[in-house]
């Protein structure tokens, strides 16, 4: 071997970048950039048309991601794609996510997304826009049925791209597969042994919670309620967020600043305050696993959580009060009753290179069979009407109630998105969920919690308007 | 088969992988520095401009300034603690019994376990009612709300933070300890030293430079410390614990905002070299005096 500088290699080098660059282009045109650039070729649709495709997922954990996953031999059998996952806690996985996205990888093919992160990914480009391909009929099987899913679940995950402005209008970032609303989770045993009715107003579930808050039952002495607290933007769209939206609240004024300290937010945050005295006294540190766990454990009287949380509550391998709960509707304020919503979604890399295999896969996750078939592996909210009436969401929750009613009512008339979309949300929101602490913990009074927070959300939106 | 090298090019060709070292060394850590001066759009690309990540962050008031503060006091009060409790746990182990020895293996129990899973178990016996709660109320102490309260979360993640690293403080003063000859100690004791005049005269001016070595060391680590803080607290209640590296994730992960995340880490960069090298600095000096 030699290593020498030569004028022939000097002759050769253009030759070779021309080959390299010859098989990028190439290697560029195999792959699908776009939808229906390989699939369908002769327009019509087959589920056998990306077969020997690899596709990789990036799956949360959550009872949706292992009923799915449970699934995929079939998925792999009807399409011939090879699927890969990966799976991960929900702040992990959304901290290996946001880094692929931002490199611009193409790793995950299909991430599971809802409404706050949607936003941001679409502002980034690192989403694809689901529309063209729900509209392509050599893309999507015509009995997969758009119509089915639920205006409101679909149209959350649609925006225009414009800072607090139209949501529900515009592409559409992700397809549901799984929601939720919020409810009142009430021991039922507890409420008849002392002849407490079940809390219909904020004020009657303030009087309930201070009245049972020590009640002592089975050897445990119980919170009177439960609920998320972490410095997070978790408790805006559940526990929190149902007082604020019932008491008329909303996160922006008409001129664009933060509305964190409007009369109506502050009032409903003194009331939260008032209702975390009966929380346990930590629960400034309770996520969404914290405070499932602790009303599963049986601690706790109320829960204004999730009402999906009932799969864990009603099954007997993870809960010590199994046939013992409640389901109520969120409470009433001067505003009505007001839930926030969550959709669980599927997102598709706007930077994949099998877009039609990803598609695919959405396709037959979100279908009506697979979706029922996910059901009894917990995950339980189908945003099917078809699926939602079916009898084996039905027969799956018989036994918990009225379960079937109260989830069905809330999502029909209380639950929608009500935060303004923005790809600042997160850092908003994050401050907003502080200024309640301040609030619940007494570290301040609720005003100057609130007053101070407005200026630090303001800054916030003057950075996403900067953007 | 024969290699030609050219006389000139072999020194280039010597320093190639030291070059191709520094180069994967410095360009994620220079891309991150021009970061701190940009603007990302959400286009992915970094625009200039200039010091208005600073000014923005660094108001007072605002993140930059208050994670700074957070920062500053979580590592001079951990480095604190833990080198006071390392020399003590190191003094108490050159105690000549048998026993002696099951503390010293005893003693590094903490090192052995990852970072995460020690605060998780930590954790866990701090929730409400957990074992925590059990241990005080038997001693008939208060009831602490150990991770629930911004002020006592502060001292709580510490003192997680304590129990894991204060062995490292610790192996690292005992060596010092066995450094010391064992003539100028028992010289000291025939004098009618007695255990404080040995620890003021002796152990202490003996052991310098190993405390530089622990202020280095722990000082550079709590001051970047994240994965205690993080799995504890994800830095709260409010903002007790939101130290510059946790806002820098914060940022980065969270709010996709690379830009004023590389603000922080730049900032907790200067922090963390500027300490090395005065430190290092006087151990040098130290030296050659």
């Amino acid at each position: 071997m030699m290593i020498t500088g030569g004028a022939r290699s000097a002759q050769r080098m253009p030759v070779i970048l021309a080959a390299l660059a010859a098989i990028a282009v190439l290697a560029a045109a195999c792959s699908s950039g776009s939808p229906g650039s390989t699939g369908g070729g002769n327009g019509t649709f087959s589920w056998r048309s990306q077969a020997g495709t690899t596709i990789n997922i990036g799956f949360s954990a959550h009872p949706l991601a292992d009923s799915l996953i449970k699934q995929l031999p079939a998925f792999e059998s009807l399409t011939g794609i090879k699927v890969k996952y990966e799976q991960a806690p929900e702040a992990d996985f959304r901290a290996k996510l946001n880094t692929q996205l931002q490199s611009g990888s193409s790793s995950f093919d299909i991430f599971m997304t809802g409404p706050a992160t949607n936003w941001g990914y679409a502002a980034h480009n690192w989403i694809e826009n689901l529309q063209p391909y729900v509209d392509n009929p050599a893309l999507t099987s015509s009995d997969w049925d758009f119509k089915d899913f639920y205006p409101g679940a679909v149209n959350t995950n649609r925006w225009c791209g414009k800072e607090f402005q139209c949501v529900g209008q515009g592409p559409l970032w992700a397809i549901p597969i799984n929601e939720e609303g919020y409810a009142i989770h009430y021991r039922k045993d507890v409420l008849d042994a002392t002849g407490t009715p079940v809390p219909q107003t904020i004020d009657e579930l303030i009087a309930a919670a201070k009245k049972l808050n020590g009640y002592q039952i089975g050897g445990k002495t119980l919170s009177g309620f439960d609920a998320r607290g972490i410095n997070n933007w978790g408790p805006l769209i559940t526990g929190y967020g149902t007082f604020m939206f019932a008491y008329g609240g909303t996160d922006i004024n008409s001129d664009g600043t933060s509305a964190v300290n409007s009369p109506q937010v502050i009032q409903a945050t003194q009331k939260w305050a008032e209702i975390m005295q009966y929380a346990p006294k930590d629960v400034a540190t309770f996520d969404w696993q914290q405070d499932l766990s602790y009303f599963a454990g049986g601690n706790a009287v109320f829960l204004l959580d999730a009402d999906h949380m009932s799969a864990t509550f009603e099954d007997p391998s993870q809960s010590q009060v199994v046939g013992k709960v409640g389901y109520a509707l969120p409470p009433e304020g001067p505003s009505g009753r007001a839930s926030g919503i969550w959709l669980w979604s599927l997102g598709m890399n706007s930077h994949s290179a099998h877009k039609d295999a990803a598609w695919l896969f959405i396709q037959w996750a979100t279908s009506k069979d697979v979706m029922t078939k996910t059901i009894t592996a917990g995950n339980i909210n189908p945003p099917r009407a078809s699926v939602a009436a079916s009898s084996t969401m039905s027969d799956y929750t018989k036994s918990w109630g009225n379960y079937n009613e109260i989830w069905q009512q809330i999502l029909a008339q209380y639950a929608k998105w009500r935060w303004n979309p923005s790809t600042q949300f997160d850092a908003e929101g994050n401050r907003w969920s502080q200024a309640v602490q301040c609030a619940f913990l007494h570290q301040a009074s609720v005003d100057k919690c609130m007053n101070d927070a407005a200026v630090d959300i303001n800054r916030v939106l003057s950075r996403a308007k900067g953007s | 088969m024969s290699v030609r090298i050219p006389p000139k090019a072999g020194p280039y060709l010597l320093m190639l992988p030291g070059m191709l070292l520094m180069a994967g060394v410095l360009y994620p850590f220079l891309t991150g520095v021009s970061w701190a001066f940009s603007h990302i759009g959400f286009d992915g690309v970094a625009r200039y401009t200039g010091l208005a990540n600073f000014v923005d962050l660094f108001q007072p008031g605002n993140e930059g300034l208050q994670g700074l503060s957070t920062t500053l006091r979580y590592a001079v009060a951990a480095v604190a603690i833990q080198t006071l409790l390392g020399l003590s746990v190191a003094l108490l182990l050159t105690w000549k019994a048998r026993w002696i020895r099951v503390f010293q293996t005893l003693v590094i129990v903490p090192m052995l376990l990852p970072p995460v899973v020690a605060t998780v178990m930590w954790k866990v016996m701090m929730v409400d009612r957990g074992v925590l709660d059990y241990l005080t109320q038997s001693l008939g102490l208060q009831s602490v709300n150990w991770l629930g309260s911004p002020s006592s979360a502060f001292w709580s993640v510490l003192m997680i933070e304590t129990w894991i690293y204060t062995p490292f403080v610790t192996l690292l003063l005992l060596a010092g300890l066995h450094g010391i000859p064992e003539e100028i100690t028992e010289a000291a004791k025939v004098d009618g030293a007695g255990f404080f005049s040995l620890l003021w005269h002796i152990y202490l001016p003996l052991l310098r430079p190993y405390f530089v070595l622990v202020l280095v060391f722990r000082g550079i680590d709590s001051l970047k410390s994240f994965e205690v803080i993080w799995t504890a607290t994800q830095g709260g209640p409010l903002d007790a614990l939101r130290t510059l590296h946790i806002y820098a994730y914060q940022f980065a992960i969270q709010y996709l905002d690379y830009g004023r995340s590389m603000t922080f880490l730049l900032v907790l960069w200067i922090l963390t070299y500027g300490l090395s090298f005065f430190l290092l600095k006087a151990r040098r000096q130290a030296a050659v005096a």
